[in-house]
């Protein structure tokens, strides 16, 4: 069930004698959802502690009771559950250390930038469950499989041999950046990288540059690294791991993807081939498994869900649809219970011809492969 | 002949001769139809609004390929069980053909094509 529409907004407590920058954040930080409680001193910023729930506590780290205790520390006994940002002026090693050491999920020094301690707060907020803190020795490898079995959303920032960042949502990849790539190519620069640092943050923006189920993702990024180092010798060669993966998956799919892939290398390279689940909205890219890897189309084409809606419209008992927009021709073939999109970029006539026939000769090539297994949807 | 003529008998050619079900060419700003041959029920007009861009395509597989594509349709081909409709998008109008689904689809882009071509590449 959800409970979108009657969620509370996050409480924030902005902790600072400064009253013009308790106004700044406050304003900030109302626009973009929170409610937002301002307290001049530590008394008062007790009292809010106290009082209510507070999600997140912004406390400058000069503010100190009679007693010397700062607010920090007042906060970890009176409100465990309160998640703390710690601000400063002249920041100092020291007191970054002290106050990490108290909980503070950030530690920031003034003059503050709105858009830096916005993602901060959206870190603290997003902290409400788990853990959060110091690890080491741990490998990309790890940490990816690790949010993708926990279902997280959130942003993997990398920073180190080399710099990026990788999205999750729900627990799948959806998103890679390095330098000036996106998606898979990003990514395999990404899992390059030996050492250096790894920061999460909350998903605000959910950009989809990666399509496809995580083991598959991960995989096809794992494998270009093999490629990339020369560990496969041609490309009618797939490595002993990879051939090992496709029969795997073909023991519980029907769809025999070594053969499809060989099919495509044969009769149609350069097009792209998608698996789609209509119902759980996935989809995932088949060529680049293994033997085709000469594709003229980057991402998943964007009419891949116009062309279904418009067969769903027209037909729900649809088996074949093609549909030319722009420069992409994309046909959805739905064969033994199994929906396969292929596409490729048209730059002329003879291109969308030829795109015409190689969607009859897989259309034939897939009935023989799945026309066993009964009806198309 | 007028050219209304002329062009609905074309498409009553390509119908009968051509053993399709229907055809029609179809005005896009006006949505009426210019001429055509047994074109009752050939496509809905929630399909044109869709095929058109005057409602964009907005379900979850959309916004999976990250949200409804900017360039406009060309072509469109769906075979189902019993019949199969093919369009073609033209700046003014839009030609659609029904055939039977077992009907050779080459036959149906052949046909279509005739049907949309300018008057002169005839």
């Amino acid at each position: 069930m959800t409970t979108g529409n009657t969620r509370l907004p996050p409480v924030l407590v902005v902790a600072d004698p400064d009253s013009e920058l308790r106004d700044t954040v406050s304003g900030f930080m109302s626009e973009r959802g929170y409610r937002v409680e301002r307290a001049a001193d530590i008394d008062a910023a007790a009292g809010l502690l106290r009082d209510r729930k507070v999600d997140v506590l912004i406390s400058d780290l000069a503010m100190r009771d009679d007693g010397g205790a700062d607010l920090l520390t007042l906060a970890r006994v009176s409100a465990p559950a309160t998640r703390t940002i710690a601000i400063a002026t002249d920041l100092t090693p020291r007191a970054r250390d002290a106050a990490l050491r108290l909980g503070a999920v950030r530690v920031l020094a003034k003059p503050l930038s709105l858009l830096e301690l916005a993602d901060a707060i959206n870190l603290a907020n997003d902290c409400a469950d788990g853990f959060h803190g110091w690890m080491h020795r741990l490998s990309i490898v790890d940490v990816l499989q690790m949010y993708h079995h926990a279902g997280q959303s959130l942003v993997l920032s990398i920073s180190g041999d080399v710099e990026g960042a990788i999205s999750f949502h729900h627990g799948e990849l959806i998103h890679a950046e390095c330098g000036s790539q996106i998606g898979t190519a990003a990514l395999v620069e990404l899992l390059n990288a030996q050492r250096g640092r790894l920061e999460t943050s909350a998903l605000i923006d959910s950009t989809r540059t990666i399509a496809g189920p995580f083991d598959h993702v991960l995989l096809d990024g794992l494998r270009s690294m093999d490629e990339a180092r020369g560990v496969f010798l041609g490309r009618t060669t797939t490595s002993p791991s990879l051939d090992g993966w496709l029969d795997e998956l073909n023991e519980r799919d029907p769809l025999d993807r070594k053969a499809l892939i060989r099919w495509l290398g044969d009769h149609a390279p350069g097009a792209g081939v998608w698996r789609v689940d209509p119902v759980t909205a996935k989809i995932e890219r088949l060529d680049v498994l293994g033997l085709h890897p000469e594709t003229e189309l980057a991402g998943t084409p964007g009419s891949l869900g116009w062309a279904y809606e418009l067969a769903e419209l027209a037909d729900p008992t649809w088996t074949r649809v093609e549909l030319t927009s722009g420069s992409t021709a994309i046909a959805l073939i739905r064969v033994g219970g199994i929906t396969l999109a292929f596409a490729r970029l048209v730059t002329g006539d003879g291109v969308h011809r030829r795109f015409q026939v190689e969607s009859t000769q897989l259309v034939r090539w897939l009935t023989g492969q799945l026309g066993h297994l009964g009806g198309g949807r | 002949m007028t050219d209304e003529l002329e062009r609905s008998e074309r498409f009553r050619i390509a119908v009968t001769d051509g053993g399709a079900l229907g055809a029609a060419a179809i005005d896009i700003a006006t949505r009426t139809v210019v001429a055509g041959f047994a074109h009752d029920g050939l496509a809905s007009a929630a399909l044109l609004d869709l095929l058109l861009g005057s409602v964009p395509p907005s379900g979850a597989l959309t916004w999976a390929c990250g949200g409804p594509p900017p360039s406009s349709a060309r072509e469109l081909f769906i075979s189902g069980a019993e019949r199969a409709v093919y369009c073609a998008v033209g700046p003014r109008e839009v030609v659609l053909l029904a055939t039977p689904a077992a009907m050779s689809v080459a036959l149906g882009w052949a046909l279509i094509r005739g049907l949309a071509a300018p008057r002169g590449a005839r």
